[in-house]
């Protein structure tokens, strides 16, 4: 006889030990009388003890020393803290990569320690080893910029007279016109950049109304 | 248990490269076993557990250390098996005929095996020949068998471990039971 599919339901709900009392003490009154689920039972009990029964087998004895030699190499991860540390610290990290290079690049202006004199303007100035000379009654007009070197007014500078690592001779309140400015100091020379490139700026601007 | 290995895998993974031997020491029983029982073969079977450890191995971090480690691997050997048995190509059957032969087979070839004390034979017979039924299962089935059955896992844990719901874990252990019972019952 067919047995109705709900039969069989509890039947592997039995088997999964998943049926409660009462359809399990229905099950097995049914497979009393009912000779096809009881035959479908059994077989799957010995279904299952079959399966159960194949042995557990063991790997062969090199089995953990082949994996450990299988392995790539230890992890990266802790060798690098400082690259997780700048994975979660972006902001410090762009801040210190910008100071690197700033201050790498400023050095390198400073370092350029050979002596140079600029005249931005119009003038003449004259060489005497590293002193600049402004010859009498010559006028520059312009700012002039003197690096490692000394300087000697003689004449007129319209406008500022800028000494990095250099120092003034002779020069008085009626040669200059506008400041006699020394930088001796890295920070001040730093300073003196930052201010220039505002001013430049503030001349483009001025040009630009 | 659970508190050694977090305590082994934390030690991997702060680089301390020893520290794993402990968990393949720990685990490759169960994982050489799931191989075995998918594939059959045991030389295969050792490789792929060899290589779902060193999966496990370069992974490790993306392992949740919340969740039960030994589902996590069982899942990388499974996943390593099934994907060995798609690809492997259909092997030469020791009973299909030999083309051009007039009913020879690959059995005919065989020298016979020594003999063997009689229920010892009996036994091996019986594994190898329950082992062979399994291997006739479909995969999705037989994967479901062998954690519920060679593994005594719970029905939870093979749903984690094949990435499927409980529900359809159960209907495929029922439907692999019936296609055994129907194989093994004339035994």
């Amino acid at each position: 006889m067919a047995c109705l599919k709900e039969m069989v339901q509890i039947m592997y709900k039995v088997l999964d030990q998943e049926a409660t009392e009462v359809e399990e003490r229905e099950f097995f009154d049914h497979i009393n009388t009912c000779s096809t689920c009881r035959e479908h039972f059994l077989e799957l009990k010995q279904t299952e003890s079959l399966v159960k029964g194949l042995e557990t087998k063991e790997p062969s004895e090199g089995f953990t020393q082949a994996v450990m030699a299988k392995l790539p190499q230890p992890h990266k991860k802790s060798r690098r803290p400082a690259k997780v540390w700048m994975r979660h610290h972006p902001i410090i990290t762009a801040a210190a990569c910008f100071i690197i290079l700033m201050s790498g690049y400023l050095f390198s202006l400073w370092n350029q320690d050979s002596f140079n004199a600029v005249v931005q303007g119009k003038g003449h100035v004259q060489y005497d080893g590293h002193t600049v000379i402004v010859p009498k009654g010559e006028v520059i007009k312009g700012d002039l910029i003197v690096k490692n070197g000394k300087v000697k007014i003689e004449g007129k500078v319209q406008g500022d007279v800028v000494l990095v690592n250099s120092e003034s001779l002779l020069a008085s309140a009626g040669h200059v016109t506008g400041d006699i400015e020394q930088v001796d100091q890295i920070m001040e020379w730093i300073w003196y950049h930052i201010k220039s490139i505002f001013t430049m700026f503030a001349a483009f601007d001025y040009e630009g109304t | 248990m659970d508190q050694k290995v977090k305590k082994i895998i934390t030690k991997v993974r702060k680089g301390d490269h020893q520290a794993f031997a402990e968990l393949v020491n720990l685990y490759k029983t169960q994982v050489y076993n799931i191989c075995l029982r998918l594939v059959r073969i045991p030389q295969e079977a050792e490789d792929l557990a060899q290589e779902a450890f060193i999966r496990a191995y370069t992974n490790i971090d993306k392992y949740e250390i919340d969740r039960k480690f030994s589902t996590w691997l069982f899942r990388i050997a499974t996943n390593l098996s099934i994907d060995y048995l798609r690809k492997k190509k259909p092997s030469a059957y020791l009973d299909a005929e030999i083309p051009g032969t007039d009913g020879f087979t690959m059995y005919t070839q065989l020298a016979s095996e020594e003999p063997l004390p009689e229920d010892l034979v009996l036994e091996y017979e019986t594994q190898e020949w329950v082992q062979r039924e399994i291997e006739e299962l479909p995969a999705k089935y037989r994967s479901a068998i062998v954690l519920k059955y060679i593994q005594d896992l719970s029905l939870k844990e093979i749903s984690d471990i094949l990435d499927i719901p409980v529900a359809t874990v159960k209907t495929r252990i029922h439907r692999g039971r019936e296609a055994l019972r129907k194989r093994l019952r004339h035994v």
